[in-house]
């Protein structure tokens, strides 16, 4: 059996990278791979096994995570784990010898990844993101021996549900190949019951001997290509690194859509082989190799391109422009934008400029005309420029002298908006300048999002600005952006949870709201956890937000597939949104004269590390901590 | 197959080996972001 050793150096890579991205082992892509390739299953098995041992051993030792360990837990479920792999493998061998492994093992992939993906799409195009409420059912058996967990705070649990949950996940594991924690993870904390830090922890622990277990085994069996997982290991170890740096930059409600077509083109794959082996089709083979890696390496390239240009975007230079931008069309909604263009003018002192966009059938006079008394009725004045062409395109190329665009957005959408996008939509897709979308004159509640621990001081600087024009509120809000999978059911996460896990220090988050209220803005913070589209959204509306302001971030192949945070955001939000652009510090474009310190230490709050939480330090913070169940 | 393929000597070797090439890596991704980080002042 040969195979190519820069095709497993990519496979490695692709189910890193996918593996890192979407907050998965990546077992579930290698072992059906591995065997598209040529491998028999029961080998394509061991290998894996192998493979995610290496890789949750780089993960353990590059995040040390395995300080929320659970050991009594860990150690239990070892037992069950070590009894649950060895069945699974002994399966395997069982049907290798009867020579129905491979076909047996294909089905079981094409039922689970069919499967799993389908009910994924079923959920995303039903548009909910239910969570589990049955966990207290099971934890409430009492069947003799049971035992206290201590440091999950779990007084009493039927020992054999602990082992009962280590033996379904090794039994996954050895007949799979797979490291099994998509299905431990949850079901320690909604069946045991676990704190969801403990549950990363333990989870991790569990991966590692689980799948060290298994590679012995396996390896007993001689069934264990050492060659292939060593050549697999350093690309999944780098393509982990880059996926897990791409949940930073690239955001959107449709990755869970794209992840569950990942996994129903895996499924197809499989099938294939299936039918290449059963019906002795040869094309099929090569199909289904073309289709496994064809779909993989898309997904990876795109994941790659977006991780790459976000970590660009985020080391440009300033921009030096200056000045309002207000976008005239006649509207009613376009005089609303001007009103408030207006008042930032004159309350900040800017100079104020008007387009307008010559469209067919436009009197440009009339629309020069009642748009200047507007603005002098705010009591500014304005330059207008006209222009000729398709109005996103001129507006997009105008806002590159400006500091600040304001634009109008009406709430109601014609067939041609909902399929194409409004003019404002496809402005801030490829915006040049920060971009304010009007839809409403009022703001006296400024939500700003964050995204903690990197966050960019200039949006939280431009919420404060536009808060002290208007004497608005201010509320900061961090939502912690789970892996994609873990999204599918929402996870219970309390403050101190999201502390650990991001090892973030109270004292930086207290100078976040400190800089706000030196300017005079009453702040304060929230946490959410979930999709950040979902969170922010229902944030704004339970708190009453009248402005979101967010950064301009998640651009590239994959966004413009599916469209970035802030495209969502306006899109959906109803309510005034400010998109901070990648290349602004503040407000307008150019550093803030902030009491808290000024331009001077803009480079040290850049640079705001959050690192090294003190327990003891949280309980005196007094935030709000909202849970999303 | 390798007479030694199949033994416990081999099995543990197996582990042993993944385990070092992890740790190396680990190492490397760990050196190569403190790099990165100090090219970037």
């Amino acid at each position: 059996m040969e195979i190519s050793a820069p095709l497993l150096v990519l496979l490695g890579f692709c189910a890193g990278v996918l593996a890192g991205f979407f907050g998965i082992g990546g077992g579930f892509l290698v072992t059906p791979a591995l065997n598209i390739l040529g491998m028999p299953v029961a080998y394509a098995i061991g290998t894996d096994l192998a493979h995610i041992m290496g890789n949750s051993v780089v993960a353990t030792a590059r995040h040390r995570k395995l300080g929320n360990l659970d050991l009594r837990l860990g150690m239990f479920m070892i037992a069950g784990t070590a009894a649950g792999v060895e069945a699974g493998k002994l399966m395997v061998l069982t049907l290798e010898a009867g020579g129905t492994a491979g076909s047996t093992v294909r089905s079981f992939y094409i039922l689970l990844l069919g499967g799993t993906s389908m009910y994924m799409l079923h959920e995303y195009l039903r548009g909910s993101t239910p969570g589990i409420g049955y966990g207290g059912h099971l934890r409430r058996l009492c069947i003799p021996p049971m035992v206290s967990l201590p440091a999950s705070g779990i007084p009493r649990v039927s020992l054999w549900l602990v082992l009962g949950l280590g033996f379904v996940t090794g039994m996954l594991s050895g007949f799979l190949g797979v490291g099994g924690g998509f299905i431990r993870m949850p079901a320690m904390i909604y069946l045991l019951g676990v704190p969801t830090t403990v549950a990363i922890g333990t989870d991790l622990f569990e991966i590692i001997f689980s799948s060290a277990i298994g590679t012995v085994l396996y390896a007993r069996e001689a069934r264990v290509e050492l060659l292939a997982a060593m050549l697999m290991l350093p690309g999944s170890a780098l393509g982990a690194h880059i996926g897990a740096l791409g949940t930073k930059h690239v955001r959107g409600v449709k990755i869970r859509f794209y992840f569950a077509l990942t996994m129903l083109l895996a499924a197809l794959s499989v099938a294939l082989k299936q039918a290449a082996v059963m019906l002795g089709y040869g094309y099929a083979e090569s199909l289904a190799l073309l289709l496994l890696f064809g779909s993989a390496g898309m997904m990876t390239l795109n994941i790659v391109i977006c991780t790459l240009r976000g970590v660009a975007g985020e080391h440009v230079s300033t921009s030096p422009a200056g000045g309002v931008l207000a976008a005239s069309g006649g509207s009613v909604h376009a005089m609303r934008a001007l009103r408030l263009a207006a008042r930032i003018a004159v309350r900040t002192g800017e100079r104020l400029t008007l387009l307008v966009v010559r469209e067919p059938g436009m009197e440009v006079e009339h629309v020069k005309r009642r748009s200047l008394e507007v603005v002098r009725a705010e009591g500014a004045d304005a330059e207008v420029v006209v222009r000729e062409g398709a109005p996103a395109a001129e507006i997009l190329q105008e806002s590159r002298r400006h500091g600040l665009l304001v634009l109008g957005s009406h709430g109601t959408r014609s067939i041609a908006e909902h399929l194409l996008g409004s003019n404002s939509e496809k402005v801030v897709a490829r915006m040049r300048t920060t971009t304010l979308v009007v839809r409403d004159e009022r703001i006296s509640r400024v939500l700003v999002c964050l995204r903690l621990p990197e966050h960019r001081p200039a949006v939280l600087r431009a919420g404060i600005e536009i808060a002290k024009i208007f004497g608005a509120e201010l509320r900061i809000i961090h939502v912690v952006p789970l892996p994609v999978l873990y999204r599918v059911k929402t996870l219970p996460l309390s403050l101190e949870d999201v502390l650990e896990i991001y090892h973030e220090r109270p004292s930086a988050m207290r100078r976040l709201l400190s800089e706000a209220e030196a300017e005079g803005v009453r702040a304060d913070f929230s946490f959410r956890q979930g999709i950040p589209e979902e969170e922010i959204l229902r944030e704004a509306e339970e708190w009453g937000a009248e402005l979101v302001v967010l950064g301009d971030s998640g651009w590239g192949m994959l966004s413009e597939l599916v469209g970035s945070l802030s495209e969502h955001i306006v899109k959906h939000a109803g309510i005034n949104v400010l998109v901070v652009h990648r290349r602004s510090e503040s407000l307008f474009g150019q550093p803030a004269e902030l009491k808290a310190g000024g331009a001077g230490d803009a480079h040290d709050r850049h640079n705001t590390s959050l690192h090294g939480v003190s327990n003891n330090e949280v309980s005196h913070l007094g935030y709000r901590a909202c849970h999303v169940q | 197959m390798n007479p030694v393929e199949g033994t416990w000597e081999y099995a543990i070797s197996v582990v042993v080996v993944i385990v070092l090439e992890a740790l190396l890596l680990a190492g490397m991704l760990e050196l190569s972001g403190r790099l990165l980080a100090a090219m970037r002042g």
